[in-house]
């Protein structure tokens, strides 16, 4: 059973698409050991009596918090917060149910901060979203529905986004173009005065627009740029057009040139180093829109509004639908600088004689993790979305991480810091141990990181750990998928003898005996 | 007119094979047609024909032969 659902409403309908079993009405009397989520969806009854009303949610408070003590905290609970879809009130100025429903709702977060394995869902949006549709007398009374049974495919994409953003599955990057898209006008026909931003429509919903992309690369979205103009010309008028907001050092890339945008695309992913489906594109071009869809399937490309006025709710939608995350990690929020240090690195690389040189030169300081309350959120994380280089590629969440750490796994990860900055945890591992043979189930790096050989050292510093403890045999799998071909070599490269190949999944084991050397410039510390 | 729209779509909403409906089938004959399965055909009805139940309706629309009847009276 995925999905353990605590209800005082009618809610099969909406979860029919999940392998969900459900309480009975109002019933915290269960808590069935086979859930891997646990779901609290109350919302407040229909109850022309506000009084009374407010005393239900004041109940479900207390019902919530005898029922969290019962909870295994090693498990997901998902709690949905409450929005009223119903009141009648006596007197107008009366703020009795608002109250208990907003205490309800800050008591539900403050939940989150002292209980790891508990998240919002923020039902309010789910309401805000369906309008005013969502609740229908005829199906209440019929079947004590409080939510329209019309909104089923409704509420179940819903609430497979809230997941996904739990999850922190979510594309990374934005492909922008710039003439009518982040500002209204064509910069190399109307000449910087002739630019719309700033203060007056349809200025002001350009301008809009950009704050509102900073907001979304300060959570972590990559903000690239591709546009057919003359490079010297946009970066001319970057300095110089006062309502700019949007600045060049918030944007990772970019390609402005004449060159067709698929190409251009294909080569910002390859200098970011993510895939192409992880890009999202937007230009108000529909011509261009359609040659990049042709070309680059994978790359995903929301119609672009024909209203500038409408660009600040377009902008909503494609975030919630692409982007949205519940909480960012350290991490998340420095991606986009760490982004920027990176092709400096590139540039810095070219200069020395051999790659030893160069590897020196950075001064790499490498911490390593044990699994613990700080680093599992990133390692489930990472586990969520990396997919390039990655040996089995596990999806695990939080708990899966913990459940690992208490079955005895070793749990690392491995942050790497250099000259240019610091890159937070970029590696992970998981290692099982049974009998003096340790398994290798997840190793995974994230790409930003590449092409320094960290995860070699990474993992001999690992097996030298083993070796260090009396274990000797450790094996280790590959795993094919469509994205990580290119570690298909890893294991063989690192010393290991492939024992195994079937349909590409390939097995592995070495016999340590001596320690590994690693060289001095991957400096260690724990 | 309707039946055989509306035979497809009972078959979809209760996830049989449309050959062991017909024009006999009701609520007693059909395991798959609980109270949850009942609002769904509701739903798909209401969106097919363009048409909205008044609760009184609903209750009783569990046989092939009154959903006929009732869909008639709202789409004359």
């Amino acid at each position: 059973m995925n999905f353990y659902i605590y209800r005082n409403f009618t809610v099969e309908n909406l979860f029919s698409r999940y392998d969900a079993t459900f309480s009975g009405y109002s019933d915290i009397t269960q808590v069935p050991e086979d859930a891997i989520n646990y779901v609290w969806f109350y919302l407040p009854s229909i109850n022309l009596n506000s009084l009374e009303l407010a005393n239900e949610v004041f109940d479900f408070k207390s019902r919530l918090d005898f029922l969290l003590t019962r909870i295994p905290t090693h498990k997901r609970f998902l709690l949905f917060s409450l929005d009223c879809l119903f009141e009648f009130k006596g007197e107008s100025s009366s703020t009795i149910v608002d109250t208990s429903i907003q205490a309800y709702n800050a008591h539900l977060y403050d939940l989150t901060t002292k209980h790891l394995n508990v998240k919002v869902v923020d039902f309010k949006s789910f309401v805000f979203s369906a309008g005013q549709g969502v609740f229908d007398w005829r199906f209440y009374y019929i079947s004590q529905s409080l939510i329209n049974p019309k909104l089923n495919i409704t509420f179940a994409s819903w609430f497979q986004k809230q997941l996904d953003a739990i999850d922190g599955n979510r594309k990374k990057c934005l492909v922008l173009d710039l003439d009518n898209t982040l500002w209204g006008g064509i910069l190399g026909e109307d000449g910087l005065e002739g630019i719309q931003l700033g203060n007056t429509y349809p200025g002001k919903a350009y301008y809009d627009f950009q704050t509102g992309l900073i907001q979304a690369k300060d959570s972590g979205v990559i903000l690239t740029l591709c546009s057919k103009n003359n490079e010297s010309d946009v970066l001319e008028y970057w300095e110089k057009h006062p309502a700019q907001v949007l600045k060049q050092n918030h944007v990772a890339a970019f390609r402005i040139n004449w060159q067709d945008k698929a190409t251009n695309i294909r080569e910002l992913a390859e200098e970011l180093n993510i895939g192409l489906d992880s890009m999202v594109f937007i230009d108000d071009n529909p011509a261009e829109r359609e040659r990049v869809k042709q070309e680059l399937p994978m790359v995903s490309v929301p119609d672009f509004p024909r209203q500038p006025y409408l660009l600040p709710q377009f902008l909503k939608e494609v975030y919630q639908e692409y982007f949205q995350i519940y909480q960012l990690t350290a991490e998340d929020r420095e991606k986009t600088h760490q982004y920027i240090a990176n092709s400096e690195r590139k540039v810095f690389s070219q200069t020395f004689k051999n790659v030893d040189d160069y590897l020196s030169s950075l001064s790499m300081e490498l911490k390593v993790f044990c699994g613990d309350e700080y680093s599992i959120p990133r390692i489930a994380q990472m586990t969520q979305k990396t997919n390039q280089f990655n040996l089995t590629t596990p999806r695990l969440t939080e708990q899966d991480v913990w459940n690992c750490v208490r079955s005895g796994a070793m749990v690392n990860c491995l942050g790497v810091k250099d000259r240019f900055g610091d890159n937070g945890i970029t590696v992970a591992s998981i290692i099982s141990i049974r009998e003096k043979v340790a398994s290798i189930d997840a190793f995974l790096l994230s790409c930003r990181i590449l092409g320094r050989d960290v995860e070699k050292a990474y993992l001999f510093y690992l097996m030298n750990e083993l070796l260090a403890r009396g274990i000797k045999m450790v094996k280790a799998s590959y795993i094919p998928t469509a994205k990580n071909k290119q570690t298909e070599k890893f294991y063989e490269s690192c010393g290991f003898s492939c024992i195994q190949d079937e349909n590409g999944i390939k097995g592995y084991q070495i016999d340590l005996k001596l320690k590994i050397e690693i060289k001095p410039y991957y400096k260690f510390e724990i | 007119m309707n039946s055989e729209k509306v035979l497809a779509l009972m078959a979809e909403t209760f996830n049989v094979e449309r050959a062991i409906l017909n024009e006999d089938t009701s609520q007693k004959n059909v395991s798959a047609w609980d109270s949850l399965i009942h609002l769904n055909l509701i739903v798909a009805l209401e969106e097919e024909f363009q048409v909205s139940f008044e609760p009184e309706e609903i209750a009783i629309m569990t046989s092939f032969a009154v959903i006929m009847e009732e869909l008639s009276k709202s789409n004359p």
